[in-house]
């Protein structure tokens, strides 16, 4: 779901909607809310899909019917109906919905670091999990809405740093989950690194070791250069890192270049001294 | 007097902030909110007081139309700025469908803390336009336009390095603008607006908030090393400018020091290596002394002019 998809959506549902009345349900002191807050919950919650199922379907109402647009994902209705009845069997919606519970905590971490990845295709991620792919697509529009949205950094920013990450979640209020492998998702981009991050690495164990230390190193560094003089990562920097890239210990020294020759200047002077002395031998030698 | 507009785009000048000061009432409800988000004494009768106060707000704008409306006192008529008009509008009627007003408005509420972390240090950025910021982060370009405006006036006022210096200072000492929850923090949102002001690049930005997924938009290593280095430098600099040199008051000193002295060492070691012929050098050197060249050899057996052969008739 893109941005404008939601946009749209948002500004035609009325202002008592039940998403709202569900969204402020625990900040009554700001009901009726502003457009600008109605604007707030509805783009910057990767749930919205779920949230917006849940909210009318626990007011058993039909999804708003009008201007609902046409290129909406199917899994909205199919979780509204799912909800309205529970007899329903849809064991993928159920497993989808059971990952978003607190004991689930890792593998929820998991599945949403992944879906950040460019590298990870929904089938790959099913892999992972031994899940169906229909899973992943459910947890993908219903619960963390990033692959469509990925590029957006103010919505990232929010989603990663803002108060309302804990709408991410099915029930609201629980507490901003710590998003450990969804920040190292962000910052990398790179499945193999989440997983390696999370122990479930399929790579060879040197390959992903150099690639968490470059992650580290680099990681490390932006919080330095960003940090204050006195912040914990620049002098972890200063400690560790700086004196390795200080030049009289930065590289192995050649000795010729200790020496003050070079290579080519080596290799020039020996292919002249040799051809010198098969000159000077051959103008010395027997018969001359 | 009526506040003439020069531009569209550059109209939130330090100049036009003067005008607008010179105009308001010593009561006027910009001035008596911008009283408790003061650290410092603030004597309202004081027309340089209001003036200072007006000159460092970023938010000057965005105040001012608050300010007016929460009192239901008119803007004054003199401020025609349709910007200020349609803010003060919406702030009348926040249900009102001004979309591009609202998500502006949506940007600053205290829960979009996140938003505004990031977008201020992308404005306050040397090497991206107001333009590309919005086409970044998705948003038009008129969201941005009155966000900056309104909120973080600082496109208008790039020229004047201290102003920009201050106002990327006091979102976190409690200055003009800053919320409570914004003070005294020295977090993601300083640490961005530290980077933009002093690197200025947006792509630092963006990666040191962590909100870049393409793991080919990482920094080059060296060019952060040279930024902590240059930081340590500065800092220490400062630090003992002020006649500073112990470990408390200029904690950068021994770092920069450390970093000056494995410098120098390598400079001498460099100096050395270049003036002492090498090993190759002297090895040349000694071999044609001994054994003279083949061109120095023509050289000082031949004339420039051969004589001719001996069996040739002149």
């Amino acid at each position: 779901m893109t941005s404008e998809q939601i946009l749209r959506l948002v500004l035609s549902l009325p202002a008592d909607s039940p998403f709202f009345e569900a969204a402020f349900h625990d900040e009554p002191w700001k009901w009726p809310p502003s457009l600008p807050e109605r604007l707030h919950v509805g783009l910057f919650d990767p749930a919205f899909g779920w949230h917006l199922s849940r909210s009318y379907a626990s007011e058993s109402m039909p999804l708003p019917a009008q201007d609902w647009p046409q290129d909406w994902p199917p899994e909205i209705r199919r979780a509204h109906r799912h909800l309205l009845d529970r007899d329903e069997e849809d064991d993928n919606l159920a497993l989808a919905q059971a990952l978003h519970l607190p004991q689930n905590l890792a593998e929820r971490d998991l599945m949403w670091g992944l879906l950040i990845c460019q590298d990870a295709s929904f089938e790959m991620i099913a892999d992972v999990f031994n899940y169906e792919v229909d899973v992943v697509r459910l947890v993908d529009t219903l619960f963390w809405n990033f692959r469509d949205r990925k590029h957006e950094p103010l919505y990232v920013a929010q989603v990663l740093n803002g108060p309302q990450a804990g709408a991410a979640l099915p029930e609201r209020g629980e507490r901003n989950p710590e998003l450990k492998l969804v920040r190292l998702a962000c910052r990398t981009g790179e499945a193999k690194i989440v997983l390696a991050a999370a122990g479930m690495s399929p790579f060879p164990e040197e390959s992903i070791t150099q690639l968490l230390a470059d992650q580290i190193e680099q990681d490390l560094l932006v919080q330095a250069a960003a940090g204050g003089l006195e912040s914990r990562a620049r002098a972890l920097v200063h400690k560790y890192l700086l004196p390795h890239v200080t030049p009289e210990q930065s590289e192995e020294v050649d000795p010729l270049e200790a020496l003050g020759i070079s290579q080519e200047e080596f290799l020039a002077y020996r292919r002249d001294e040799i051809e010198r002395q098969l000159r000077l031998q051959a103008d010395s030698g027997p018969g001359k | 007097m009526k506040v003439v507009l020069w531009k569209i785009l550059d109209f939130m000048t330090a100049e036009y902030i003067r005008q607008i000061v010179e105009i308001l009432p010593s009561d006027s409800p910009y001035f008596q909110s911008g009283v408790s988000g003061q650290l410092h004494p603030f004597d309202i009768s004081s027309p340089v007081d209001r003036l200072d106060l007006a000159l460092s707000d970023p938010q000057f704008g965005g105040n001012l139309v608050k300010a007016y409306a929460a009192s239901g006192l008119p803007l004054p008529t003199d401020i025609e700025e349709s910007v200020l008009l349609r803010a003060y509008n919406f702030l009348l009627n926040p249900n009102a469908r001004d979309l591009n007003m609202a998500l502006a408005f949506q940007i600053v509420l205290p829960e979009s803390m996140a938003q505004r972390d990031l977008l201020r240090p992308l404005l306050i950025c040397r090497d991206i336009s107001l333009r590309s910021v919005a086409e970044l982060c998705s948003l038009n370009p008129e969201v941005v336009s009155i966000f900056e405006t309104l909120f973080w006036n600082c496109l208008d006022r790039k020229q004047e390095r201290p102003y920009i210096a201050r106002i990327c200072q006091s979102q976190q000492s409690g200055l003009a603008g800053a919320t409570g929850a914004e003070r005294d923090r020295d977090d993601l949102g300083s640490q961005l607006l530290r980077i933009a002001f002093h690197d200025g690049r947006a792509n630092f930005v963006l990666v040191a908030a962590g909100v870049v997924t393409a793991p080919q938009e990482k920094l080059p290593t060296n060019k952060l090393y040279d930024q902590i280095i240059r930081g340590t430098f500065a800092s220490a600099a400062v630090g003992l400018a002020a006649g500073s040199v112990s470990k408390s008051s200029n904690p950068a000193l021994e770092l920069a020091l450390r970093i000056i002295a494995a410098r120098k060492k390598q400079k001498m070691t460099d100096q050395k290596v270049s003036k002492l012929p090498g090993l190759g050098e002297s090895l040349i050197s000694s071999f044609n002394e001994i054994v003279p060249s083949c061109e120095s050899a023509d050289q000082s057996e031949f004339p420039d002019v051969l004589p001719p052969p001996p069996n040739q008739k002149t």
